[in-house]
């Protein structure tokens, strides 16, 4: 019985730091929109991968337009998925941009240190909205 | 059969595309001080390559210029004087047909400043075969 107990508490305390970890990505995008047209640099910094931290102070920030404009492309939000799998977290959202354009945002997620960074961003001009997705999908390098 | 100089176009092309999709983003890629790469998979999408991040869109359409089924093509472009960038680009293709590899030379900011108005836009969009636009990417490829 005690046993049963003590693997239940375990049980509830390991849901507490899953819950603490995870993250609505989507929050993360929309602070990262507000925060680059605050282009408050710090914070943003905060917001990205280790990785690609590391390589805007080697090379620069003007380097990685990407991460300086994905946010702005989308005027309109339709919807929006997201997975996790271990340390990677993916958000997909669907939605309009200039001239009324449909859009899949792609974002690729890294979490270290309990903070999930934006690592790999994929901005895609779909032919048209009948292209959504209707599930997240991790942008890839290649 | 695909033609050198009908892979030279579509280049230019790609970077014209993705120049309307989003002007912004595509010049401060395309002048950032570093390399670019334009990726090509056998379903017609193209990557424009940002550091961290990728432009991407159905490249279909212009690619049917070819001749020949893309199977998988990657250009890769670096600096060189001025506003030109070298490029190299290796073009695989569906069946039985050799990879094609060329390099050259092509002024960029020519190729992105020389016809951004709506009009022009459109009428490049609407009609793929637009004789005068493609002498003018001929020419800006064959420098």
């Amino acid at each position: 019985m005690k046993r049963i107990l003590l693997i239940m508490v375990y049980i509830a305390l390991a849901s507490c730091v899953f819950a603490k970890e995870s993250k609505d990505l989507f929050e993360a995008y929309k602070a990262y929109s507000i925060q680059i047209k605050n282009t408050k640099t710090n914070f943003i910094m905060s917001m990205l991968s280790k990785d690609k931290v590391q390589k805007i102070k080697t090379l620069g920030a003007n380097e990685f337009p990407v991460l300086s404009e994905f946010s702005r492309v989308l005027n309109k939000i339709e919807s929006h998925f997201q997975s996790i799998k271990n340390n990677i977290g993916c958000l997909t959202i669907n939605g309009y941009g200039e001239n009324n354009k449909p859009i899949i945002l792609s974002i690729k997620y890294l979490n270290e240190n309990k903070n999930w960074g934006i690592d790999f961003v994929e901005v895609y001009y779909a032919d048209s909205n009948k292209e959504f997705q209707n599930k997240a999908i991790c942008p890839g390098e290649s | 059969m695909a033609s050198k100089i009908g892979i030279k176009i579509t280049i230019a092309k790609l970077i014209e595309i993705a120049y309307i999709k989003n002007k912004g983003l595509t010049t401060k890629i395309v002048r950032k001080k570093g390399k670019f790469k334009i990726t090509i998979d056998q379903n017609g999408k193209v990557k424009l390559h940002g550091s961290a991040g990728v432009l991407a869109f159905n490249g279909s359409l212009a690619l049917e210029a070819i001749g020949a089924k893309v199977k998988f093509a990657t250009i890769h472009f670096s600096k060189a004087e001025g506003n030109s960038a070298n490029y190299r680009a290796n073009f695989s293709f569906a069946g039985n047909q050799a990879a094609i590899l060329i390099t050259g030379t092509l002024n960029i900011e020519e190729l992105i400043t020389s016809c951004s108005g709506l009009l022009c836009n459109a009428a490049k969009l609407l009609n793929g075969n637009n004789k005068r636009n493609e002498e003018r990417l001929k020419e800006i490829m064959e420098n």
